[in-house]
């Protein structure tokens, strides 16, 4: 069964993808596997989304770590700040 | 204090209340819009935040260096929103009893805010595009490679 996952996008990435979305994916899987579930949807964003960090929580998590709960994920283009 | 701020920046009211009798150094770097990048003109910058997480990151990158270096206060501001030409985007103050500590300090805090903070740069152009900023730009010529990526990138 697939579960709903809650995405938020900054930037850069808006030019891809709506500010905010929801993707269907069937849980437990690796946050490279939503990355590359994303890239599929818009393969132009693929350079961007090979950049782009992500963040559940308010943290940082790697993207081999397994996702197991539908909290919401944001998407983190490289910062550009100053 | 908060460190996003979504009105402009006054940083000679914030250098006025910095002064402590500690502290024979005070540092303060601005970071302002130029008019050009890359060849282009640029009319203003919006910036934009993930805010609780860039709140968060900048107090522990500030914690961070007060753990380096022998300050008496530290502080950083980033605006959002809407910024003109020659506006503030962001500051940055260091006080300490000498110079080095303040100078030294100071770079750490804005190369770290710039290259980790989860804030970006739209650059709105004078022929009416714009583009989203990057300053991880490792492929530039230009690139300062002093800095040092403290986050993971994709694998």
């Amino acid at each position: 069964m697939e579960t709903q996952i809650q995405i938020t996008c900054f930037a850069g990435l808006r030019k891809f993808f709506a500010p905010q979305m929801e993707v269907q994916l069937k849980l437990p899987a690796s946050y490279q596997s939503l990355i590359q579930k994303l890239k599929k949807l818009n393969p132009e964003a693929s350079e961007i989304l090979d950049n782009c960090r992500i963040a559940v929580n308010e943290k940082f998590v790697p993207h081999n770590e397994v996702k197991t709960g539908d909290e919401p994920v944001y998407l983190i283009p490289p910062s550009s700040g100053g | 204090m908060k460190h996003i701020q979504h009105t402009p920046i006054h940083y000679a009211n914030l250098f006025d209340d910095f002064r402590d009798p500690n502290s024979g150094a005070v540092v303060l770097f601005s970071g302002e819009v130029r008019d050009n990048n890359k060849g282009k003109a640029v009319t203003h910058l919006e910036y934009e935040a993930y805010e609780p997480m860039a709140e968060k990151m900048i107090e522990e990158i500030l914690a961070d260096t007060h753990k380096r270096w022998d300050l008496n206060k530290a502080i950083c501001v980033h605006r959002v929103g809407h910024v003109d030409i020659s506006g503030c985007a962001v500051v940055v103050i260091t006080a300490s009893a000498h110079r080095a500590a303040a100078y030294e300090a100071n770079r750490y805090i804005i190369d770290r805010v710039k290259y980790e903070v989860p804030i970006w740069k739209h650059e709105f152009y004078t022929d009416g595009s714009s583009e989203w900023g990057q300053n991880c730009d490792c492929s530039s010529p230009s690139h300062p490679h002093h800095h040092k990526h403290e986050y993971q990138h994709a694998e």
